[in-house]
């Protein structure tokens, strides 16, 4: 790492700590207020982010997709994008800051205690394809954590826990929060197939095979059925509200081992990079 | 006696196993299914052509490995049991998507006649102003047709052929999978710097056929024209290139390159980068001149180790090769590794004899030597090492299905995206005369996925029309 990547992104770490603490103290004494700061620090904290993440492509001569804290710095910055372009197309939907900014500060945590040293990389890994599959593997995640959060509000304003919170009562009706959700899930069904089908042509192209059922592919082929259950339900079984919710969670978990637990369970040939 | 029984058919006079094979909840208990054994299967190695990793798992798990053989589940993803299930969800999706085609081909006819219009609905009383009706429609992006007894209108018509191509995508992948795997091969050759082989059974060094996968080969030669790597000292090799020519019937045909990330392919056969090692020509002649070994000795490449043992015919000895790409002479007149860089090579030799050590030395690259034999006085070897060269090794696949695979995952895409670009609605306006004798304009919709965005629009329709009630409809599916 060099020095510039170092402080600006420890800077935007600070930024979203200060803008979770304030996310959940802003939900926790009904102060309005202090979730539009929540959502500034959220957006401050992005402008050193990316500067990190620039600091180090240059440096490290790859986008940040190799190893895994670039895979996670790069995910978490999809995801405080997905959420600062929705809240400012939907304020009401601020409240959501209150799952994605410390699911995206433990994300970024993770990431930096994965830092290690600059290995040289695999000629095989100079193909647009892996640039399609990782960026389609952020859009990804980035709208599912969105959609989990969103599902996350809902049951949350659906089980009465906290009625009568002022914050709460100013987010979008719950009808609309599942129907936001689903979209956001759709959005990540199809960035996934994408992911697949790029990443199948990548190893084609480096391996020979288009699939060869290592763990990793195979846990990325259960997300992506996870989220087929889920589409399927509800476009066929009309799957709403509470159990569509829990499954929008449910499959985000599914999706994250996908990602980063893959390495700590099996042997992998991704593991080289992500672990 | 008690009521007869109702014969094994459903409305529509098709036996109730058809029934289940094309209905949704199959669907969804199969995917389920199918999740959970891709999780159970991804627990389980498998065997590969050239990974040792599935026998040193079932040495370390006997046992479970015995139950996976006696089921026939060795291979996993291979097994009867995965593959039963994707069967079966390939089978619900094929009459599932029949289904939908039969539904779609009347979207574009407009045959949604009353009764054949269920979905989402809203009745609504009032004002009739059906001239503004059209207006209305049309600004809201509406197709509309005008009907007997009102009017219909739809959008989005491509969205409900989205999700045809969608689920029919699966059976152009199953159809490329099938190929896949039973018309293909894969094999590793290696062809040493100036070495020519021909594509055929006898010169794969390992070779995995399918079913059909012998009728593959294609008989042409391959020429190595040049390897290149780049070296990481003291680490494995990487980056490498071979320069090679196709030839047929002894000609030229065509020159390509081999690297990493990008395959060279020759009708139909696809040639990976695999691994590399050296080729060192080696003479060794007694001390009468008579000679024992010469020739390129293509040496394997284990871990940057490269050794192999020779039996020169015709002779009870073996000699023993080992190259050091970079080297230094020890303290007791060997030879030890600097790095694993070529710059300057050496080739350690053994002679033994009956098992028995009978000479031994080592010789740089363009020298000779003289070598004593070990208890014979006067007796000796001459070694020389005049050339280097290298090998290297490809993993040569043909498959069948790649192209079909290739374009099946893209349709599968591209009609998911039309699917949810293009959001199927239609809606049904249609006259009534009421208890009272005022007339009613009664509004259905329909949509295939977007049941809030299809009430919106009837809101707005409402809202425009100047409706005084709403009554909310019921809410299916068409």
């Amino acid at each position: 790492m060099t020095n510039l990547d170092i402080i600006a992104f420890w800077v935007a770490v600070t930024f979203y700590v200060i803008s979770s603490c304030l996310f959940a103290l802003a939900f926790s004494f009904e102060k309005e207020k202090w979730q539009t700061t929540a959502v500034w620090a959220a957006g401050l904290g992005l402008i050193p982010h990316s500067a990190a993440i620039i600091a180090r492509w240059i440096s490290v001569g790859h986008g940040p997709y190799i190893y895994a804290y670039e895979v996670a710095s790069s995910d978490t910055w999809f995801a405080v994008v997905f959420f600062l372009v929705l809240q400012y197309k939907h304020p009401k939907l601020r409240n959501l800051g209150l799952f994605i900014m410390p699911a995206s500060f433990l994300l970024i945590g993770y990431g930096v205690m994965k830092l290690r040293e600059i290995e040289p990389y695999p000629e095989s890994f100079t193909t647009y394809w892996l640039i399609v599959h990782v960026f389609f593997a952020k859009i990804a995640y980035g709208s599912a954590i969105t959609a989990a959060a969103l599902a996350g509000t809902y049951l949350l304003r659906k089980s009465g826990w906290s009625r009568g919170n002022r914050l709460l009562s100013k987010m979008p009706d719950s009808t609309s929060l599942d129907r936001l959700s689903y979209q956001f899930i759709t959005l990540a069904f199809i960035a996934i197939a994408i992911m697949i089908v790029a990443g199948s042509i990548w190893a084609y192209k480096a391996w020979g095979r288009y699939w060869g059922w290592d763990p990793l592919e195979t846990w990325s082929l259960v997300s992506w059925l996870v989220y087929g259950t889920y589409l399927h339900r509800r476009i066929t079984g009309r799957w709403e509200g509470k159990k569509a919710a829990w499954l929008a969670i449910g499959a985000l978990l599914v999706l994250v081992f996908a990602i980063f637990g893959i390495p700590y369970v099996y042997s992998s040939l991704h593991n080289a990079y992500l672990k | 006696m008690g009521e007869p029984k109702a014969p094994l058919t459903d409305k529509l006079g098709d036996i109730m196993l058809w029934g289940f094979i094309r209905s949704r909840k199959l669907a969804y208990w199969l995917i389920i299914l199918l999740t959970a054994l891709s999780i159970a299967g991804s627990f389980l190695p498998h065997p590969t052509l050239l990974d040792t990793q599935f026998y040193d798992w079932q040495k370390n798990n006997p046992i479970l490995a015995k139950i996976l053989a006696a089921l026939y589940l060795e291979d996993f993803y291979q097994s009867w049991l995965y593959l039963s299930v994707v069967i079966l969800l390939l089978l619900n999706t094929f009459f599932c998507t029949w289904d939908q085609i039969v539904r779609v081909k009347g979207l574009f006819r407009w045959y949604a006649q009353e009764g054949q219009v269920p979905g989402y609905a809203r009745e609504v009383r009032g004002r009739i102003l059906p001239a503004q009706l059209p207006e209305i429609l049309a600004k809201l992006g509406y197709q509309t047709k005008v009907t007997g007894d009102g009017l219909l209108a739809q959008k989005g018509k491509l969205g409900a052929l989205g999700m045809i191509i969608f689920h029919g995508s699966f059976l152009v992948i199953a159809i490329g999978a099938f190929l896949y795997t039973t018309v293909s091969y894969e094999g590793r050759m290696v062809i040493a710097e100036g070495q020519r082989l021909t594509e055929s059974r006898e010169n794969y060094v390992a070779l995995n056929e399918s079913l059909w996968g012998h009728y593959l080969h294609q008989g042409f030669e391959i020429q190595l024209d040049k390897f290149s790597a780049d070296f990481y000292p003291a680490k494995t090799a990487d980056n490498f290139q071979s320069r090679v020519t196709i030839l047929e019937q002894g000609e030229p045909v065509t020159k390509g390159l081999v690297k990493e990330g990008r395959f060279f392919r020759y009708r139909g056969a696809a040639f990976f980068a695999d691994w590399h090692g050296f080729v060192p020509k080696v003479q060794i002649f007694d001390h009468r001149q008579k000679k024992l070994l010469s020739g390129f000795i293509i040496l394997d490449n284990n871990h940057e180790i490269h050794k192999d043992t020779v039996y020169p015919p015709g002779s009870n000895r073996e000699v023993r090769l080992e190259l050091i790409p970079e080297s230094k002479p020890d303290a007791e007149g060997g030879l030890s590794r600097v790095s694993n860089l070529p710059k300057s090579p050496a080739l350690g030799i053994d002679i033994l004899e009956e098992g028995k050590l009978i000479a031994k030395g080592w010789v740089r690259l363009g020298e000779k030597k003289r070598i004593p034999l070990l208890g014979d006085k006067g007796e000796y070897l001459e070694i020389m090492f005049p050339e280097l060269r290298q090998w290297g090794s490809y993993i040569i696949t043909n498959n069948a299905g790649t192209e079909v695979l290739f374009w099946g995952s893209w349709l599968g895409i591209a009609g998911l995206v039309l699917f949810y670009s293009q959001r199927y609605l239609r809606i049904h306006c249609k006259l009534k005369t009421g208890d009272n004798g005022a007339a009613i304009l009664e509004i259905y919709g329909c949509s295939n996925r977007d049941k809030f965005r299809l009430a919106e629009e009837i809101e707005a329709i409402g809202s425009a029309l100047d409706f005084p009630q709403r009554i909310a409809g019921k809410d299916e599916q068409y």
